[in-house]
């Protein structure tokens, strides 16, 4: 049978992404001077996936650099070989080698064989004065060629290459597999033998056995047939298990997608029968409000649990990092220690894969022009080490993530200046996060090399907008020799959303709940105006009134503030009062995208439909929030 | 323009708006309905009358009336808005009366003339004669995106947060 295997290269190139990820992390893990045997199995296995499953499908530049990459680990774990810092920076670079490969493989481009060559050179220098074994990739896995072309088994690519979990030297449970080729798919075992006799002259066993493996785990029968060593494979599996600690499957984002749709419709659906409801007869609506109260309630949770299928942990952007802020530490001299807090706070899939370019950015700056080489912070009576601090946490509806560094800070009157040089307006006495919000300015820093001003600006406006774009915010703080701290403010998912609901003469808006602070009907001493602009006193603090009616046009409005109700809301950077004629109720909505057939409106962050089928626009409270005057406290 | 069924022959749809008679490709046409109420836009130009739900989308209404400056913009029971699909967007307009579906030869398509800034001869497909009437055939396509209607961000707005 003819199996078009290139629809396994998908699965393939998306698991040798995470096993190149893991052999990064534990590399980066690894104690040069005492490495964990586990850990170098650990990444042997990993390599040694790639490798087989590269096999598989011909990929033959992978394989020859996780080969030397397998044997070099293979000699590390038996205590052969010494790891050291240059052996962790030079298998780091490999790493970054084996990713752009599989790139080349995952977009159908020519490889790149001088990279291939460059890098197992690179290993096999390592090797060469450690272990007198001269090692010659190509033949090692020359026996994989046949197995390339004869591709006749299904079941190729669908298997964790299991057994792998062998890790120590053992391997023994194998031994009676070789029995299996009496079966059909093993025919193309045959050649196998041969590379045993080839290139590790002192290592025959071992070779063999990891030869064996290598093929094995791609096997359907390997998997299915209980062989003799029964036991051990249970052990194996159970093993596995553990390791990765949770099970999963991998599902089509499209799927989730239109499940998620589904349930939103399925909302509005329940919100119109809850209308429905609302309108029948004394005696029928008791039973059927008890049913729909129901109905709302696992409607609430069907919709929940879709939405938790979406979520990952921020930890998947977090993990990259320790690389990045090893890297440019070294580059840049300065020693630097990475602090990953809330890497398990949970955020929409979609937000995790906007958030890794702003971020990037972010600690690059922070790293560049945030903390002060060694030398200066000695000088300032700081600790050398500077400390760079990646957080998330869950805050209500939202998540927030910050990028905080220890090191010199902004420097208010540098920021100033260059905004004047720009010609962007400030007033001397503006507050400093007036200020901090100038660095994110469109042009604050594209013009010129970005070295002074703390620097930061290479492309702050950048990071700005694709974090607006996911409906987030961001907030500086800073404080001059203590450091700054960037705060992303990001939404929790960008599909659904609690809500007030209000009316403004005919039409109904949208209130996000997590900005309303309370609402209430003033009486006429709690009103007054200041400098023309009306304002509401409660409790100590002034709210400036805001009449939602006249932003949006609506000249049937209700604009005594005494004869309506004032919704207090509160968006990270303002609060106000905002004038509805009535508040309507408390539902959650499916945020529609308005720009999908129209275009972005001010003061809207999109619409969503009414029970009745109606169309309310939900309110960007942050937005709105620019268009009164600054509030007094 | 595509949908032609055989290649010198094109179906419109045409209507009414006021006392003139347009036309507009019938492979543009999503649905045809009567007006109902819409959600008001706020700073949205005049002839953007709101938003509408059209089965879970929120699509944006325009009144043709109003951007041509031509009869007068009365909301009854016999208003129409025709839904189009444009690209991957749906977007509706409200015109008087829808009057039917013509096939039209291509050599009965004359060319537009010149009709002077009022009209941007752009969003023009030709003139043709229908019996008694003329018809003015719009390229609708390019009216419904073009950048005076506004009715999408264009490449530069939406980077210009």
């Amino acid at each position: 049978m003819t199996i078009d295997m290139s629809q396994f290269h998908g699965v393939f190139l998306e698991e040798s992404a995470e096993h190149l990820d893991d052999i990064e992390h534990l590399l980066m893990a690894l104690d040069p001077e005492q490495p964990e045997i586990e850990d170098l199995n650990c990444i042997f296995r990993a390599a040694h996936s790639i490798k087989g499953g590269a096999g598989i499908f011909g990929f033959d530049a992978l394989i020859s650099v996780t080969h030397v990459m397998e044997n070099l680990f293979d000699l590390a774990r038996q205590g052969q070989f010494n790891i050291s810092q240059k052996v962790v920076d030079d298998l780091l670079v490999v790493v970054d080698t084996l990713r752009r490969l599989l790139d080349a493989y995952g977009s159908n481009e020519a490889v790149n064989w001088q990279l291939v060559a460059d890098a197992t050179e690179k290993v096999n220098n390592l090797l060469q004065p450690a272990a007198a074994v001269k090692v010659v990739p190509e033949q090692g896995f020359g026996f994989f060629e046949p197995l390339a072309t004869k591709e006749d088994n299904g079941a190729f690519g669908f298997f964790e290459p299991l057994p792998e979990a062998a890790d120590d030297d053992g391997f023994g449970f194998f031994e009676p597999l070789p029995q299996a080729t009496k079966d059909d798919g093993f025919g193309f075992f045959e050649p196998l033998p041969v590379p045993a006799n080839s290139s590790h002259s002192d290592l025959p066993e071992q070779t063999t056995s990891a030869a064996v493996q290598a093929v094995v785990p791609t096997t359907k029968d390997a998997e299915l047939k209980p062989a003799s060593g029964d036991g051990e494979q249970k052990v194996l599996i159970e093993r596995r298990k553990t390791d990765t600690d949770t099970s999963s499957i991998r599902v089509d984002i499209h799927k989730v997608d239109s499940l998620v749709n589904l349930v939103g419709e399925l909302v509005i659906t329940q919100s119109m029968l809850t209308l429905i409801g609302e309108e029948l007869a004394e005696n029928l609506s008791e039973r059927l409000a008890t049913a729909l109260r129901e109905l709302e309630r696992n409607t609430r949770d069907l919709q929940e649990g879709i939405m938790s299928i979406r979520m990952l942990p921020v930890s998947f952007v977090f993990n990259r990092f320790p690389r990045v802020v090893r890297d440019l530490s070294q580059k840049l001299s300065k020693q630097v220690e990475l602090v990953v807090e809330g890497g398990n706070t949970e955020i929409d899939k979609s937000l995790i894969e906007k958030l890794v370019d702003p971020l990037t950015h972010l600690v690059r700056n922070s790293l560049d022009h945030g903390i002060e080489p060694a030398e200066t912070r000695r000088a300032l009576g700081k600790a050398e080490t500077g400390r760079l601090i990646l957080k998330a946490e869950q805050k209500g509806g939202n998540v927030l993530i910050s990028v905080h560094d220890d090191g010199g800070g902004l420097n208010r009157q540098k920021i100033m200046a260059k905004a004047r040089e720009r010609g962007i307006e400030i007033s001397e006495t503006a507050p400093d996060s007036e200020v901090w919000q100038l660095i994110m300015a469109p042009g604050f820093s594209t013009a010129e090399q970005v070295t002074d001003v703390s620097g930061r600006g290479v492309g702050m406006d950048v990071v700005r907008r694709n974090i607006e774009s996911m409906g987030g915010k961001i907030d500086i703080t800073s404080s001059t020799g203590q450091g700054s701290g960037i705060h992303i403010r990001l939404p929790l998912t960008l599909a659904i959303l609690d809500g007030m609901s209000v009316s403004v003469s005919d039409q109904q808006f949208i209130v996000p709940l997590v900005n309303i602070v309370e609402s209430v009907q003033p009486s006429s001493e709690q009103l007054m105006l200041i400098s023309n602009q009306q304002m509401l006193f409660l409790r100590d603090l002034y709210w400036p009134i805001v009449k939602l009616g006249e932003l949006m046009q609506l000249p049937d409005a209700i604009k005594d503030p005494l004869t309506g109700i004032l919704v207090l809301v509160e968006s990270s950077r303002n609060r106000f009062a905002m004038l509805v004629d009535d508040l309507l109720g408390q539902q959650q909505v499916v945020i529609k995208s308005l720009e999908q057939h129209y275009r972005r409106v001010d003061g809207v962050a999109g619409a969503t439909i009414m029970g009745d089928g109606s169309v309310a626009l939900i309110l960007d409270v942050e937005s709105l929030a620019d268009i009164p005057a600054t509030s007094i406290n | 323009m595509s949908g032609s069924i055989s290649d010198n022959s094109q179906e419109f749809l045409t209507f009414t708006l006021g006392d003139e008679h347009y036309g507009l490709e019938i492979m543009m046409v999503k649905e045809i309905r009567g007006y109902e109420a819409v959600t008001k836009i706020a700073n949205a130009p005049p002839f953007v009358k709101g938003v509408l739900n059209l089965r879970g989308d929120i699509v944006p209404i325009i009144d043709l009336r109003l951007k041509f400056n031509v009869g007068s913009a009365i909301y009854n029971e016999f208003t129409i808005v025709i839904m189009l699909s444009v690209g991957a967007r749906i977007v509706g307009i409200v015109v008087d009366a829808v009057s039917d579906v013509v096939r039209l030869q291509k050599d009965d398509i004359k060319p537009p003339p010149e009709f002077g800034a009022a009209f941007d001869h752009q969003f023009l497909y030709g003139l043709s004669q229908v019996g008694d009437t003329m018809v003015i055939l719009l390229n609708i396509e390019s009216l419904i995106s073009s950048k005076e209607l506004g009715l999408f961000d264009s490449a530069e707005n939406s980077t210009s947060i």
